[in-house]
C-alpha cells in the first residue's frame, strides 16, 4: 500500500455512518484550525486530541506511522535551521571551524511551531485517508465539486510516483548487466544524466495509460458511487473542527497560565 | 442491422503513423481476431472505437451508438478493453480495490459493487487474491486481475489486446476458457488483436487483416488463410521452420556451440 504513498484502506467501511466527504471536510477544517494556531503548546494540544480520535476509531498506527515518518527529515530539518536564520534574540552561540553561528530564541520559537503544524497537519490527514478506499477518496473529492482535472492529476501522480520509481529500478538493472558499474565516474554520471530523462520519459507514457485505464472505467463520466454524498451523521463530523477551534481559544489562556505557574514555581 | 462495432471509412493522422479508410464490422455476439504485424494500427483501432483517439474522418459506432464526446461514457460502459500490458490497467492499491472501481463509477450500491467484484473475481480464479497489492501479482495473474476489472462493469463487448502474449500455457487455456464462459453466458462479443495464427485458425469466427494502416482483408478465417495478402501479414512461418531445422543450419548452431 504505501507505494502508492498514502494509507488507503483495503475495502470500503459499508457500515460506516460518515462519508468520505464529510471525512474530508472535517480533516480540510481541521487543518485550517491547525493551521491558524500561533503557539506550539495549543498545535501540541491539538495533536494529542487528534491522536486520541485516532484511537478511538481504530486506526491503522502501522500503516499511518510508517508514512508520517518518511517526512519526518523535513519536519526536522524544518525545527532545527530555522533557529540559525530567524530572529533576534541570541540564546546561544554555536562554534564552527569559520567561527560561530548565534541560535535564536525566535527562530527557536517558530521552527518548533511550524514543525509541529506539519506533522500535526500530516498526522491528520493520513489518519483520514487511512479510514477510506482510494475510490471512496476520489468519490468524496467529486461530492465537494473538486474540478475534474485536480482529481485525475493527483490519481496520475499517486501512481506516476511508483512508476517513475519502477522504471529507475529496470534501467538501472539494465544498466548494470551491460557493465555500467564498471565504467569511468565521467561515464557513470553522463549515463545518469541519460537515465533521468528516459525514466522521465517512459514513467509519462505508463502514466498516460494508467489515466486511460482509469478514464474507460467512468473516471469523470460516471455518477460516482450510489450513497457516496454527504449524510447526515456527517453533521457531527463538521463539529470536529469548531470543537477544536473552541478548544484552541479556550485551552490556551488556561494552560498557559497552567503552564507558567508551574514554570515560576519549579525555578 | 444493429452491428457490435461499426467503423466506416476512418482516416487517422499520428505523426510518422497513419491509419487509411479503415473500415470494418464487428457483428453482436461474434468474435473476431485483429490480426496484423507490429505497427499495422490494431491497438490504434481499438483506441479509435473506444474514443480515446479522435479520427479525422469517418464514421464509428458501438451497438449503434455514435462514438462520439458527449457519448464516451454510454460507449464505454458497453465495451470493457483488456490492455496489452496489464500492469499499465491496474491503479488501485489492492485487486479488490481495482475491481470495484468500475462498478462503483456506475453508480451501483456498496452491496452490488460487493457482488461484482466476488462474481468477476470467482471467474478468473482470483478471489484468494483480492486482497494483494497490485504490484506483488505475476504478468499471469495481473491478466487476470484486469480482465475482472473489465468484466466486473458487465460490458456486451470485449476487447482483448493481445491477450495471451507473455502467457503460459496452462494461464492461455484459462484465458480462453474465461472468456468463452462470458460468451456462453452472456453473449458477449469479442474482438481482439494477435499475431499468432494459431488463435486466428482456431478460436475466430471471422478475421480483419491490417497492415500499415490499412485493412487488408475482413471475412471468414477460411478465406483469410486462402488469401495471399494475408499470408503474407501472417508470414510464412513454415519456411522459417524448414530453414531452422536444415541440415546446414543445425551445424552451424553446433559449430558455435
Amino acid at each position: 500500500m504505501s507505494r502508492f504513498l498514502l494509507p488507503f484502506t483495503e475495502r470500503p467501511d459499508t457500515q460506516g455512518a460518515f462519508s468520505p466527504a464529510g471525512k474530508l471536510l472535517m480533516a480540510a477544517g481541521t487543518g485550517l484550525v491547525i493551521t491558524a494556531q500561533a503557539q506550539p503548546l495549543t498545535v501540541a494540544i491539538l495533536l494529542a486530541l487528534i491522536i486520541a480520535g485516532a484511537v478511538v476509531t481504530h486506526t491503522r498506527w502501522r500503516t499511518v506511522l510508517d508514512l508520517a515518518l518518511r517526512f519526518e527529515t523535513i519536519v526536522v530539518a524544518w525545527i532545527l535551521i530555522e533557529p540559525f536564520i530567524y530572529g533576534q534574540t541570541v540564546i546561544a552561540r554555536l562554534t564552527i571551524p569559520f567561527g560561530s553561528l548565534p541560535i535564536f530564541a525566535e527562530g527557536l520559537e517558530v521552527g518548533l511551531l511550524l514543525g509541529l503544524r506539519m506533522m500535526t497537519l500530516l498526522l491528520l490527514f493520513l489518519i483520514v485517508l487511512s479510514h477510506m478506499t482510494l475510490s471512496e477518496f476520489v468519490d468524496g473529492l467529486r461530492t465537494l465539486h473538486v474540478p475534474f482535472v485536480i482529481v485525475s492529476s493527483l490519481m496520475v501522480m499517486l501512481r506516476y510516483i511508483p512508476l517513475f520509481m519502477e522504471e529507475r529500478n529496470r534501467l538501472q538493472e539494465a544498466q548494470t548487466l551491460r557493465g555500467f558499474h564498471r565504467g569511468t565516474r565521467v561515464e557513470r554520471i553522463s549515463s545518469l544524466g541519460y537515465l533521468v530523462g528516459t525514466i522521465i520519459d517512459r514513467a509519462l507514457d505508463r502514466s498516460v495509460a494508467v489515466y486511460e485505464s482509469m478514464t474507460l472505467k467512468g473516471l469523470g463520466l460516471g455518477g460516482g458511487a450510489h450513497g457516496s454524498g454527504l449524510r447526515r451523521a456527517d453533521a457531527a463530523l463538521l463539529l470536529v473542527p469548531v470543537v477544536m477551534l473552541v478548544l484552541s481559544w479556550w485551552l490556551l489562556p488556561v494552560l498557559s497560565e497552567v503552564v507558567s505557574l508551574w514554570y515560576m514555581r519549579f525555578l | 442491422m444493429v452491428y457490435a462495432v461499426l467503423v466506416k471509412n476512418v482516416e487517422f493522422d499520428y505523426g510518422t503513423f497513419s491509419l487509411r479508410d479503415v473500415s470494418m464490422a464487428l457483428r453482436e455476439g461474434e468474435q473476431k481476431a485483429l490480426l496484423g504485424p507490429n505497427g499495422s494500427g490494431k491497438t490504434t483501432l481499438l483506441r479509435l472505437i473506444l474514443g480515446l483517439l479522435r479520427p479525422s474522418s469517418g464514421e464509428i459506432s458501438v451497438l449503434g451508438i455514435p462514438v462520439i464526446p458527449e457519448n464516451f461514457w454510454q460507449v464505454r460502459q458497453r465495451v470493457g478493453y483488456l490492455f496489452q500490458n496489464p500492469q499499465d490497467q491496474l491503479f488501485a492499491p489492492t485487486v479488490w480495490e481495482d475491481v470495484a472501481f468500475g462498478p462503483r463509477n456506475l453508480g451501483l450500491c456498496d452491496d452490488e459493487v460487493e457482488q461484482r467484484v466476488q462474481w468477476a473475481l470467482d471467474i478468473v480464479e482470483m478471489s484468494d487474491l483480492a486482497y494483494r497489492p497490485v504490484n506483488k501479482l505475476s504478468h499471469g495473474q495481473a491478466k487476470r486481475a484486469a480482465l475482472a476489472g473489465v468484466i466486473a462493469m458487465r460490458p456486451q463487448i470485449l476487447f482483448l489486446d493481445e491477450p495471451f502474449t507473455g502467457l503460459d500455457f496452462r494461464m492461455v487455456r484459462n484465458m480462453v476458457d474465461i472468456v468463452d464462459r462470458l460468451r456462453s453466458d452472456g453473449g458477449v462479443s469479442v474482438l481482439f488483436t494477435t499475431h499468432n495464427r494459431f488463435f486466428v485458425e482456431n478460436w475466430a469466427e471471422s478475421v480483419v487483416v491490417m497492415d500499415a494502416g490499412r485493412v487488408v482483408f475482413d471475412g471468414p478465417v477460411e478465406d483469410a488463410l486462402a488469401d495471399e495478402r494475408v499470408r503474407s501479414v501472417i508470414g510464412d512461418w513454415e519456411s522459417l521452420r524448414r530453414e531452422m531445422r536444415s541440415p546446414d543450419c543445425v551445424a552451424e548452431r553446433r559449430r558455435y556451440g
